[in-house]
C-alpha cells in the first residue's frame, strides 16, 4: 500500500475450518482410472505403453520430450484399456490413458532413492527431472527447469501461503510431513547453491508455525517467515515483495530467488527418500455444496464424480463445481474429470444470484489488482475493442486471480472482461 | 443434478454497490440531521421545519423523476429504483442549498439533476457530470434571484467575503468579519447561515472519517482537495500579509468540505486510478481557488467540480498503464499540476486587492469617447435627433431635444416608430459647457435603459465642453441604445453650440 498503488492485496473469508482439522480421507478409485496424457499444457507426448499392458503404480507410462522433459506415471496397479477424450480441468477434452485397477496396487520403483546430503546438486537437478516433480501450487511447471537455470540465488522461498479460500490441502501435507518438508527444502537449497531457505506461511497458521519451528530448531538455515493473511499472497511475486520488499520483471531469480510450494518440496523428498513419483495427491474438497468437506488422499486419475460420492455427494440441486479454488479454478460443466498431478483442491458451492448493477467506477479492482493493473480500465477498452489501449494498460500482464470480480461492488464479471481483452491482443499480434 | 458454469471466479465479497450507496445515504442524512437541528435551535420551528420540507422537496422530484422515467421505459419501477439511487442525489443537492431557496426552483433544479445529469447518460453509472451539482447549477444559475426573501437569515460568510474581494489583510477588519460568525471555532462547528449541509466542517469530518473507513470513498479525494486548498490560500494569504486565519476561512467556509466529501468523491464522475482521483481533486482545488479569487461568484467549489468532472476522461487517460511501473511518472505528474496551482494562484493572489465593502464604490472610467463614437459608428447617426426649443436664460441656454429611443414601438398613421426620448440639456454659451442633462420623456423601454436616469450617470456628461466630444461617454451595458440615444442628443447640442 502506498499513496499512488492500492493495497494490491485483500483479506478473504478462507472458510478453512470447514475442513484444516477433520480427518483425512482416503478415496480409492473404483474399476477405473483415467490418468491425464497432458503435461504443462501440451499432449504432445510419447506414450510407454500400450493397451492390455500389465502396469503397477509407478509404472512410467507418458513422456512429455521436448523443450522440457516430464514423465508420467500410472496410479494404480492393473491393465491399460485405451486412450480415450475426456474433459480436464482445463476446461478441454484432451486424451486420457485408461487404466483397469486390479485394486492390488502392487509398487514399483521408476527410479531408486537418492541421498540427498550425498548427491550433487546435478544429480539432484537430474533426479528431479526424472522423478517427474512439477510445481503443485497449480500451474504444474517442471520444478527442475527453475534449478537448471539457477544463478546468483542466495534464497530458495518455500510457499506455503496456500491463500485460496476454502484450500487446506497444502498446510494438512505440511502438518503430516515435516520431515519431508524440510528434507525436500534442504535439497532444494543445495540444487540452486543459495543460502538459506525461507518457508512463508500465513501468521494465522499458529500451530503449524510452532510445530514448524521446534521442528527447524537443529536447522539454522531454514527459517519460517509469517506472511499476512490476504490474497493472492500466495502468488509468487506478492509474496516474494512481501517477503524481501523487492519487484522482480520475468522471474524471481533476477533478485536471486527460487520460489516452490512447499507441496512441491515434499513430493520431491517423497522422491527422494522412497523413489515414488507423485501418484497420489492430497487434495481439498471443500464449499457448501457438498455434504463432508474433508481433504482426502486420492490417486491420479479417480474421477472427481467417485471423490463427491465419497464425501456423501452434493447438498444441492444447483452447484458451481470448480477444479480448483473458488478464486481461480475453473467451473467445470460436469463432474467427469479426473484428479490431476496438479489437482489440490475441488470446490463446490451454492451458485450466488446478484442484481445487475451498473459499474459505478469506484476502481476498487484497479486500487486491489495484485499485478497494478486496472480492470476496469481493461474493460472498458475491450467493450471498445481499442487493442492499442489495452497493451498500454498491459492486459497480458493479468494472472486473472479473480480479485477484480471478488471486490466488484457491482458485482459484474470484471476478470471474464480481462480475459477478453487478452485473448483480443493475443489475436491482433498474430 | 445441475452443473451452472459461469467464468471464475466463483466467490465475491459481500460489499456491494447497494452497501456503499447505503453508507453514503446514512452520511448524508447525519448531516441533514445537523441541519435539521440546527434551524430549530438557532432560528425557531418554522425554519426547521423549511429544512425539512427542502429535503422532501429535493429527494421527493428526484425519486418521482425516475419513477416516471423507469415507467415510460418500460422497466420494473422498485428494482430499479434500488440500483439506481435517486436519493443520493436529492440528499445532496438539498443540502447544497441554504434554507431560504425557493421549493419550486428546488424541485426544477432536483428534476434537471435527475433527468438530464443522469439518466439521459443511461442512468447509474453512466453520466458525465455528477447530478446533484448540475441540479444546483441549474439552481444557482437559472433561479438565481428565487428565494424566500422572508426567510433569509442573513449573510453567509462566503458571500461576504466576496464583498471584502476575497482578501483580508486589515486585522481589525478582520476581527469584526470573524464576530459577525461567532469567531473560528463557530465557524468549525457550523452554527451559522450557509447552505444546509455545508456548514458544519466538525460534522462533515466525521462522517468523511467514517465513509473512509467504510471504504465507500477514497481518503485521498478529500485530503488531497483539502490539502491543496489550504496550500493555494497560504501561498495568497502570506504574498498579500492576510490574516493568519485566512488558509483556514477557505477550507470552513463555504462548500468545500462538503463537495469534497460527498462530490468529489462521487466514483460515477471521477477517475478510477488513485493517481487520476489526486490530480482531480488537485485540480478542482486549484479550480476553486481561481474562481474564489477571480471570478464573480461567491463560491467556486461547485463549478470548480463541474469542470473537473469534464476532465476526468483525460485524466483517466494521463494516469493509464501499469500503476506500478508508473509510480515515478505519476508522482510527477500529481506535482506538476499542483505546481502549476501554485504559481497561478500566487499569480493571482498578486493582483488581489483588499476591498471594503462598506466604502462607496467609484465610477469607473467611461469606455467609449463620445468623438470616437461620431466619428466610426454610423450607428449613432441612426439616432436622428432634433432640437425641438431653445431657451437662452443669461449665460445659459436650455435646448430640449428629441431622439430616438428604443422604446415601445406605438403606430403612427402610415408606420411605426419608436418612443422618443426628450431631453433636456442646459449649458453655458459663454464657457461652452454642458451644465445637466435631464430626461424629459424616456421613451426607451423600462427597466433597460433605467440606469441612464441614474442621476450619478447623467452627471458623467456635466462640464463637457466642445472640445470634450472626445471624452468618453459610458454606454452602460444592457443599456447601450439608451447611452447611444443620449451620446446623439448630446452631440446635436455640442454641434449647434459650436456653430
Amino acid at each position: 500500500m502506498s499513496l499512488l498503488v492500492g493495497p494490491m492485496q485483500q483479506h478473504l473469508n478462507g472458510h478453512k475450518d470447514l475442513t484444516d482439522h477433520n480427518e483425512i480421507i482416503e478415496v480409492s478409485p473404483s474399476k477405473q482410472v483415467l490418468i491425464p496424457l497432458v503435461c504443462y499444457g501440451s499432449n504432445e507426448l510419447e506414450l510407454l505403453v500400450k493397451e492390455n499392458d500389465k502396469i503397477k503404480v509407478g509404472t512410467k507410462i507418458a513422456l512429455r520430450n521436448d523443450k522440457m522433459i516430464i514423465p508420467i506415471f500410472s496410479s494404480v496397479s492393473g491393465t491399460v484399456v485405451k486412450v480415450v477424450k475426456n474433459m480436464h480441468d482445463m476446461l478441454r477434452p484432451v486424451d486420457h490413458l485408461v487404466v483397469e485397477n486390479d485394486f492390488q496396487y502392487e509398487v514399483e520403483m521408476p527410479f531408486n532413492p537418492l541421498d540427498p546430503e550425498k548427491a550433487s546438486p546435478e544429480e539432484l537437478i537430474d533426479f528431479m527431472m526424472n522423478a517427474g516433480i512439477v510445481g503443485l501450487g497449480g500451474a504444474g511447471f517442471p520444478a527442475y527447469i527453475k534449478y537448471k537455470f539457477a544463478k546468483d540465488i542466495h534464497t530458495v522461498l518455500i510457499n506455503g501461503v496456500e491463500c485460496e479460500p476454502y484450500i487446506t490441502a497444502d498446510y494438512r501435507n505440511m502438518t503430516d510431513n515435516i520431515d519431508k518438508l524440510i528434507v525436500g527444502s534442504k535439497a532444494m537449497m543445495k540444487m540452486a547453491n543459495a543460502k538459506e531457505v525461507l518457508i512463508a506461511i500465513k501468521e494465522t497458521k499458529q500451530d503449524l508455525i510452532a510445530q514448524l519451528e521446534s521442528a527447524l530448531k537443529d536447522h539454522s538455515e531454514i527459517k519460517v517467515v509469517k506472511v499476512p493473511d490476504v490474497y493472492p499472497m500466495g502468488w509468487e511475486r506478492t509474496v516474494i515483495y512481501q517477503v524481501f520488499k523487492k519487484r522482480y520483471d520475468r522471474l524471481p531469480g533476477e533478485i536471486g530467488v527460487v520460489v516452490n510450494n512447499s507441496s512441491t518440496a515434499i513430493a520431491f523428498a517423497n522422491a527422494l527418500l522412497n523413489g515414488a513419483p507423485i501418484t497420489q495427491k492430497m487434495v481439498t474438497v471443500s464449499g457448501d455444496g457438498i455434504v463432508k468437506p474433508s481433504n482426502i488422499l486420492v490417486r491420479v486419475g479417480t474421477p472427481v464424480s467417485e471423490v463427491v460420492a465419497a464425501l456423501g455427494g452434493y447438498n444441492a440441486e444447483e452447484v458451481n463445481l470448480i477444479a480448483g479454488g473458488p478464486m481461480m479454478g475453473k467451473t467445470m460443466p460436469n463432474d467427469t474429470f479426473v484428479i490431476t498431478v496438479s489437482t489440490n483442491a475441488i470446490t463446490v458451492l451454492r451458485p450466488q444470484k446478484f442484481p445487475d448493477v451498473a459499474c459505478l467506477r469506484c476502481g476498487r479492482c484497479s486500487d486491489t489488482c495484485p499485478a497494478g493493473l486496472q480492470p476496469v480500465r481493461i474493460n472498458e477498452f475491450e467493450k471498445a475493442r481499442d487493442v492499442d489501449s489495452l497493451v498500454k494498460l498491459s492486459a497480458l500482464d493479468c494472472i486473472e486471480c479473480g480479485m477484480c470480480t471478488y471486490v466488484c461492488p457491482s458485482r459484474l464479471e470484471v476478470t471474464e472482461g480481462v480475459r477478453r481483452a487478452k485473448r483480443l491482443i493475443m489475436a491482433k499480434k498474430k | 443434478m445441475k452443473f451452472i458454469s459461469k467464468p471464475a471466479p466463483n466467490y465475491r465479497d459481500k460489499r456491494s454497490t447497494q452497501d456503499i450507496m447505503m453508507d453514503v445515504t446514512l452520511a448524508l442524512v447525519v448531516v441533514a440531521l445537523f441541519a435539521i437541528v440546527f434551524n430549530f435551535m438557532q432560528y425557531g420551528s418554522a425554519y426547521g421545519i423549511r429544512v425539512i420540507l427542502v429535503i422532501l422537496v429535493a429527494v421527493g422530484s428526484s425519486v418521482l423523476t425516475e419513477v416516471v422515467w423507469f415507467l415510460l421505459n418500460k422497466k420494473p419501477v422498485l428494482s430499479s429504483l434500488a440500483v439506481s439511487f435517486p436519493w443520493v442525489t436529492g440528499l445532496i443537492l438539498a443540502l447544497m442549498c441554504q434554507v431560504n431557496v425557493s421549493l419550486y426552483a428546488l424541485s426544477m433544479g432536483s428534476i434537471f439533476a435527475i433527468l438530464f445529469g443522469k439518466l439521459i447518460f443511461g442512468g447509474f453509472g453512466h453520466n458525465i457530470f455528477n447530478p446533484a451539482g448540475v441540479g444546483r447549477a441549474v439552481v444557482l444559475t437559472g433561479f438565481a434571484s428565487a428565494v424566500v426573501v422572508d426567510f433569509a437569515t442573513g449573510a453567509t460568510p462566503t458571500s461576504t467575503m466576496n464583498a471584502y474581494g476575497w482578501l483580508i489583510n486589515d486585522a481589525a477588519l478582520g476581527e469584526t468579519f470573524l464576530s459577525g460568525f461567532g469567531g473560528l471555532s463557530n465557524l468549525f462547528i457550523g452554527s451559522y447561515a450557509g447552505a444546509l449541509g455545508e456548514t458544519s466542517t466538525l460534522t462533515l469530518i466525521l462522517v468523511g472519517i467514517y465513509l473512509s473507513w467504510r471504504k465507500a470513498i477514497d481518503w485521498r479525494i478529500p485530503v488531497a482537495y483539502i490539502g491543496t486548498l489550504l496550500l493555494l490560500a497560504t501561498v495568497v494569504g502570506l504574498s498579500n500579509q492576510a490574516v493568519v486565519w485566512y488558509p483556514l476561512f477557505h477550507i470552513l467556509t463555504g462548500g468545500a468540505v462538503f463537495g469534497a466529501i460527498f462530490m468529489l468523491t462521487d466514483p460515477v464522475t471521477s477517475p478510477t486510478s488513485m493517481t487520476g482521483r489526486i490530480i482531480f481533486a488537485v485540480g478542482a482545488a486549484i479550480i476553486t481557488m481561481v474562481i474564489r479569487l477571480k471570478a464573480n461568484l461567491p463560491e467556486g467549489v461547485l463549478f470548480s467540480i463541474l469542470i473537473m468532472n469534464m476532465l476526468t476522461p483525460i485524466i483517466e487517460g494521463l494516469t493509464d498503464g501499469q500503476q506500478i511501473k508508473r509510480q515515478t511518472k505519476n508522482m510527477r505528474s500529481i506535482l506538476v499540476v499542483l505546481l502549476a496551482g501554485v504559481l497561478l494562484t500566487f499569480g493571482l493572489g498578486n493582483m488581489l486587492v483588499a476591498k471594503d465593502p462598506n466604502a462607496k464604490v467609484e465610477p469607473e472610467e467611461p469606455p467609449i469617447s463620445l468623438k470616437q463614437l461620431a466619428l466610426s459608428d454610423a450607428s449613432l447617426d441612426e439616432f436622428v435627433g432634433e432640437i425641438v426649443s431653445k431657451s437662452a436664460d443669461g449665460d445659459f441656454t436650455t435646448y430640449n431635444v428629441k431622439v430616438a429611443g428604443y422604446g415601445e414601438l406605438y403606430a403612427t398613421d402610415d408606420y411605426y416608430t419608436y418612443t422618443d426620448n426628450e431631453l433636456a440639456i442646459v449649458v453655458d454659451t459663454v464657457n461652452k459647457k454642458l451644465i445637466s442633462i435631464t430626461y424629459v420623456t424616456f421613451g426607451d423601454t423600462p427597466k433597460i435603459g433605467d440606469k441612464t436616469k441614474d442621476e450619478e450617470y447623467l452627471a458623467t456628461f456635466k462640464d463637457m465642453d466642445l472640445s470634450d466630444l472626445q471624452q468618453d461617454v459610458d454606454l452602460l451595458s444592457g443599456a447601450t441604445y439608451t447611452s447611444m440615444s443620449i451620446a446623439s442628443a448630446v452631440k446635436i447640442v455640442m454641434m449647434d453650440l459650436g456653430n
